[in-house]
């Protein structure tokens, strides 16, 4: 009985914060986004062609998945993907600094009122990553996500990213009119805002916008009707990414009225088994110690995979009945 | 009666319709106090689904005395909404049945019926909010039907047919009424809003006065 009790209590709690899940970015909305996102809609369906002066061949968008803290604050065990994306793709411009999980890129620890605790949970998740504490983060930005597919707040919340988005593609040396081609990357629940942001950042098509995600657990966003491609890199022991597939109605076989589904049918989603990873734990898309019969470290393995979309070549994976040995790691 | 002992009747009549318990239904019938707890009931119905759709008046930035307009209007708007509900089920109740209950029994009913609609706050919640929504909708029809039984004293199938005659009614006021309905709504929301409204006629009577949940709302349009 008191099992029940603790387990509907537990739910009601969930329940509330979902309930106020939204009212960050409305909040936002009310206070300066209205205004904020008119001009940068403005500004999107106007990009008139200009020169390109970049030294890159084309610019990449790291989003993080649900463990992020803030842009400038990447899970560690993400920083190697990126580290290594940075050094092998000489030709393109790794970006890592949008923290996908607010609409005005504001860290959980940065001016918030309960920033003093996502301080506590960083610390805490700094001395043990596992611990159940960091739960809250993924708890927190998991809902963000549902805030971003949500077809009511989405359109709020889109923007406001993808506003992000574009003032860090203008950082980073983007010369807007360019053409030149933009990848955006999302693990995990960092592919929904990928694909949510699209909507606006592929606005009058002046960015060709393409979106690589990694374990994605992802809805059927309007968005999708403005990306080039969609590269969905998957684990076949993913259970998370498997989940966005059923929660999402419009991700169902043969949802009608879908972006998906036209996504599908266009042939702009390719969807790519890497092998038998997991999401998270171990044996996980970043896991640097779970060894593929073929010698690669699964990081290596999604790592590659990510190169040669980018690259163009055909993306080497691990068989999905494999089974991975487990890197010793010294003290 | 104190008001503990009243607030303690709310509490169980919201139970009871929640759970469609018939004996409940019963119990509420003869209390003397059932109009004004039916009154406190849809009270808390309201100012929960109106919390629930508070995200339109986010979206157009409202403050201060607008805000408190705007909800204030949206409470009138449903309880305005509900005594129709009651009219339609007053006229043809008794043409069905043979027995009539009085207009009073039959506001109360109705009132009763909104109990559900004290989760109407979770309608915020993201991307379940639409099927909570309707969730809440279908529940509240059930709990009509059983409070249709039973004021009315008819068996569980006549109660259904007043229920769903009673719906198609409020269907098919929506769409004959739809243009002016719309046109004192718009009137209404400019003069309190300074935008235009976001409202069809079709949502007003649905009970989702100031929101479409099937409109898509894009800052596209701003420009």
């Amino acid at each position: 009985m008191i099992l029940v009790n603790v387990l509907i209590g537990l739910g009601l709690l969930v329940l509330l914060a979902l309930t106020f899940a939204p009212l960050e970015s409305l909040g936002w909305w009310a206070r300066e986004g209205a205004d904020e996102a008119a001009a940068t809609v403005q500004e999107l369906a106007a990009i008139d062609s200009g020169p390109d002066d970049s030294a890159y061949d084309g610019y990449v968008v790291y989003l993080s998945g649900i463990g992020a803290v803030g842009g400038d604050s990447v899970p560690p065990e993400e920083l190697p993907l990126i580290q290594n994306l940075s050094s092998r793709l000489t030709r393109l411009k790794v970006i890592h600094d949008v923290f996908p999980y607010s609409v005005s890129n504001n860290g959980l620890t940065a001016q918030r009122p309960t920033a003093a605790v996502w301080r506590w949970v960083e610390k805490l998740r700094f001395k043990n990553p596992e611990t159940l504490a960091g739960m809250l983060i993924n708890a927190r930005n998991a809902m963000q996500l549902f805030v971003c597919a949500d077809r009511r707040y989405g359109p709020a919340y889109n923007v406001g990213t993808a506003q992000e988005v574009m003032r860090a593609l203008r950082r980073h040396g983007y010369p807007m009119g360019s053409g030149l081609p933009v990848t955006l990357i999302g693990w995990s629940g960092g592919a929904q805002i990928s694909i949510g942001a699209a909507w606006y950042l592929g606005m009058g098509g002046r960015i060709p916008l393409q979106v690589i995600s990694v374990g994605g657990m992802m809805a059927d966003d309007y968005g999708l009707d403005r990306i080039q491609k969609l590269w969905h890199l998957r684990g076949s022991k993913d259970p998370l990414e498997k989940l966005g597939g059923i929660l999402f109605a419009g991700r169902w076989p043969h949802a009608v009225f879908s972006p998906w589904t036209n996504a599908l049918k266009d042939g702009r989603i390719e969807i790519i088994d890497l092998g038998p990873m997991q999401h998270n734990v171990k044996d996980h898309y970043f896991d640097a110690n779970s060894i593929a019969p073929d010698g690669r470290s699964y990081l290596q393995v999604t790592e590659d995979a990510i190169v040669a979309v980018l690259t163009g070549e055909p993306v080497k994976t691990v068989p999905l009945h494999s089974v991975p040995t487990r890197r010793e790691v010294s003290a | 009666m104190g008001i503990l002992e009243f607030l303690g009747a709310v509490g169980r009549v919201i139970v009871g319709v929640l759970g469609l318990d018939v004996g409940n239904a019963d119990w509420i019938a003869q209390h003397p106090q059932r109009l004004g707890i039916a009154v406190a009931v849809a009270a808390i119905a309201g100012i929960s689904t109106l919390l629930g759709d508070a995200v339109v008046i986010f979206f157009n930035r409202l403050r201060g005395w607008r805000f408190a307009l705007t909800l204030a209007l949206n409470g009138i708007g449903m309880v305005l909404l509900y005594l129709v509900q009651a009219a339609v089920i007053y006229v043809i109740g008794p043409l069905i049945s043979g027995f009539d209950p009085g207009f009073t029994a039959v506001v109360t009913a109705v009132l009763l019926a909104t109990a559900p609609l004290v989760f109407g706050v979770f309608v915020l919640v993201p991307y379940a909010g639409p099927a909570i929504a309707g969730f809440l909708h279908v529940w509240g029809m059930v709990a009509l039907w059983v409070i249709v039984d039973v004021v009315f004293r008819i068996d569980h199938w006549t109660a259904l047919w007043i229920t769903l005659i009673s719906w198609l009614c409020m269907q098919v006021l929506s769409r004959a009424f739809a243009v002016p309905i719309r046109w004192i709504g718009d009137w209404i929301w400019r003069l309190v809003s300074g935008q235009p409204s976001m409202i069809t006629g079709s949502d007003l009577l649905s009970g989702h006065l100031f929101l479409p949940l099937g409109q898509r709302f894009d800052p596209e349009a701003r420009s």
